[in-house]
């Protein structure tokens, strides 16, 4: 069973472990075999270990316009931080998504600004799950996309990130970071691809969209008449449901649908 | 917690249970994994949200069904999610 930190865990993982980089490698390599999330997630609760730390989060959010954020978290930690945190508010308010939002570089919980109480309520309840310090370690969505992604390291020892000593940590925790990004990438564009049952035309004609074009120019890139392009695009809002296809466009970017075109 | 070689990791025990609130607004599943049973929560209002957690002990189910507002916000739900949740511990 896992040894994740766990609340009133008696400080039996009072000092932070040192990382063992070489598993953590092996770990993160194996990362993109996992089939589903909640291999996934088991594989970032070993690879948290193996780095030392006493918990660690992944968490995704998509701002979508009409039903607010998206948002896909994996909780490496207690199972009760998640549902604690749910209750005092969404996840993608919380001052590490701030920090992701507004970073390209990792930092510690000394570089977070605190705006006011939920801040310090959200930062207690975290430190009470093995967060007692942190590394985020934001991960950069491309040009144009809102999306805010980060991996967050937690360690029940203060200071545990900090300085030279840490650059290791902070080394691995942002390989780990790019490799859980490109599943998870991977994942959100599968799952969008099949509940919006899209073709290959349709992410053609969205990739299109997206860099802008009218439908003419659609038209003449994809062989289909102007009209075929309009009726094909209302089909496609609603099943993405969005209101047009400037909307349908950033939804598909935003989920990674057109990173790549196969 | 043991060292666990990722060549010889054993197999990932595959999907245990499917749980679905009635309006369509929650949906829970669970999956056990080495290290433990993985639950799965999607939520679609008044945000959409997924998210996974890791229960590697029956301590740790406990602790999260005294505090879960499912409690009492929809009991059947809750009831049903601490049983399968219990069922899948045992498989």
């Amino acid at each position: 069973m896992s040894s994740i930190d766990e609340a009133g865990s008696n400080g039996q993982r009072d000092a932070h472990a040192a990382p063992d980089p070489a598993r953590v490698l092996d770990l993160i390599l194996q990362l993109q075999s996992a089939e589903e999330p909640p291999q996934l997630l088991d594989a970032l609760v070993s690879a948290t270990e193996a780095i030392g730390a006493a918990a660690s989060l992944y968490s995704v959010a998509i701002p979508e316009s009409e039903s607010g954020p998206f948002s896909f978290s994996l909780f490496a930690c207690h199972p009760a931080f998640a549902h604690r945190q749910q209750q005092i508010g969404p996840l993608p308010d919380h001052p590490w998504f701030r920090f992701a939002r507004t970073h390209s570089s990792p930092g510690t919980d000394r570089t977070v600004e605190i705006e006011g109480s939920a801040d310090r309520e959200a930062l207690a309840l975290a430190q009470q799950y093995g967060f007692a310090s942190c590394l985020i370690v934001p991960t950069p969505a491309g040009p144009d996309l809102q999306r805010v992604e980060m991996l967050c390291l937690g360690s029940r020892q203060h200071a545990a990130f900090e300085g030279e000593d840490a650059r290791l940590v902070r080394a691995l925790a942002r390989a780990l970071a790019a490799e859980l990004h490109d599943w998870v990438t991977r994942h959100l564009s599968a799952s969008l691809r099949e509940v919006a049952q899209l073709q290959k035309i349709d992410i053609t004609l969205l990739h299109l969209e997206w860099q802008g074009l009218g439908t003419k120019a659609i038209s003449a890139r994809t062989g289909l008449s102007p009209s075929a392009v309009d009726t094909r695009f209302q089909r496609l809002n609603q099943r993405l449901d969005c209101p047009n296809r400037k909307a349908s466009a950033r939804r598909a970017a935003e989920h990674g649908l057109l990173e790549s075109r196969d | 917690m043991s060292e666990r070689s990722p060549a010889t990791l054993p197999p990932t025990t595959r999907p245990a249970a499917h749980l679905r609130h009635r309006s369509d607004r929650c949906q829970v599943r669970l999956v056990k994994v080495r290290s433990g049973v993985v639950a799965g929560r999607t939520t679609r209002h008044p945000t959409h949200t997924e998210w996974w957690t890791l229960f590697s002990s029956r301590e740790q189910v406990e602790t999260c069904s005294a505090d879960d507002p499912l409690r009492f916000r929809d009991p059947l739900l809750f009831t049903q999610i601490k049983a399968q949740l219990d069922n899948v511990f045992d498989r």
